[in-house]
């Protein structure tokens, strides 16, 4: 910055009746919160409800093949020993897993809780070891089950669970 | 100090050379039917993988829960094999053994499966 634009930036806070430091601190931490709000509302990923959306195409009395065609593979199949005696059982479970990709919200999170840590160091001066116990996570993935009968249709679906 | 680390790595090595099988039994033999989910967690610890079980009816003989234990000794195998320069890879059982445990409506074990090879 040379001379002439310094007097000119002395001038406009004088005339704004303001420091020009102060103005633009302001200005940057106002931005900076801005952008960091925006982060996180992106970041609050709608993963619950796109896994409701998907559970509730299935149906009880569809078909394996009607639900991968509905769904996709799933994320594990689970077989089970059928208990003997009994007609009416689950043989097979289909667990659905969505796990939502790293995004900028993600990222906000990240920086927030980093920032956190550091300034919980600096005032503890790095002495508390409480800190130990604090812990940067991920988004929770949400899961939910397909049970299938024997003869290869779903008898029954579960509620959405969220799975850190 | 010293001869705990020797002690340590030995124990490790060990763990490396046999199979993990002898392991599950003796934990499979732990459970018995009947014993509630929290004596299980008590006796085990968290299982390796749980899942529910949907569309089993009103029926208190089907289990509605079934948890997944598993048990490799990876640290042992990765030491054997670095300390017998990978022949260690010639006689190791890397197989993982495990077994699953049925819960029924009340939280109570209905069954036990047979301890086995299981996918890691």
């Amino acid at each position: 910055m040379n001379q002439t634009s310094e007097t000119l930036c002395l001038r406009a806070s004088v005339a704004t009746g303001r420091s020009g430091y102060t103005w633009v601190v302001g200005q940057g931490w106002g931005a900076g919160l801005l952008g960091l709000t925006i982060l996180l509302l992106s970041g609050c990923g709608t993963t619950r409800q796109e896994a409701e959306e998907r559970r509730v195409l299935v149906d009880v009395g569809m078909t394996g093949q009607d639900v991968v065609r509905k769904l996709g593979r799933p994320t594990r199949v689970f077989p089970l020993e059928p208990a003997a005696g009994v007609a009416d059982q689950t043989v097979e479970v289909w667990a659905y897993t969505i796990k939502p990709p790293p995004d900028l919200g993600d990222v906000a999170d990240f920086a927030l809780n980093a920032g956190a840590l550091v300034v919980f160091c600096v005032a503890t001066k790095g002495r508390d070891t409480g800190i130990a116990s604090l812990r940067i996570r991920g988004k929770a993935r949400c899961s939910f089950w397909v049970g299938f009968g024997p003869d290869g249709r779903v008898r029954g679906v579960t509620n959405l669970e969220e799975t850190p | 100090m010293s001869r705990i680390a020797v002690v340590a790595v030995v124990l490790a090595l060990c763990s490396g050379c046999f199979t993990s099988r002898p392991g599950a039994e003796s934990n499979r033999e732990r459970l018995q039917k009947g014993m509630h989910r929290d004596e299980v967690f008590w006796e085990l610890g968290k299982p390796k993988e749980s899942y529910p079980i949907p569309g089993q009816g009103d029926s208190a003989d089907l289990p509605t829960e079934r948890w997944c234990y598993q048990w490799y000794y990876p640290t042992g195998k990765t030491l054997t094999v670095l300390a017998t320069a990978f022949i260690g890879l010639f006689f190791m059982d890397f197989n993982a053994y495990g077994f699953e445990v049925g819960f029924g409506r009340d939280g109570r074990i209905l069954t036990i499966s047979e301890v086995g090879p299981r996918r890691r």
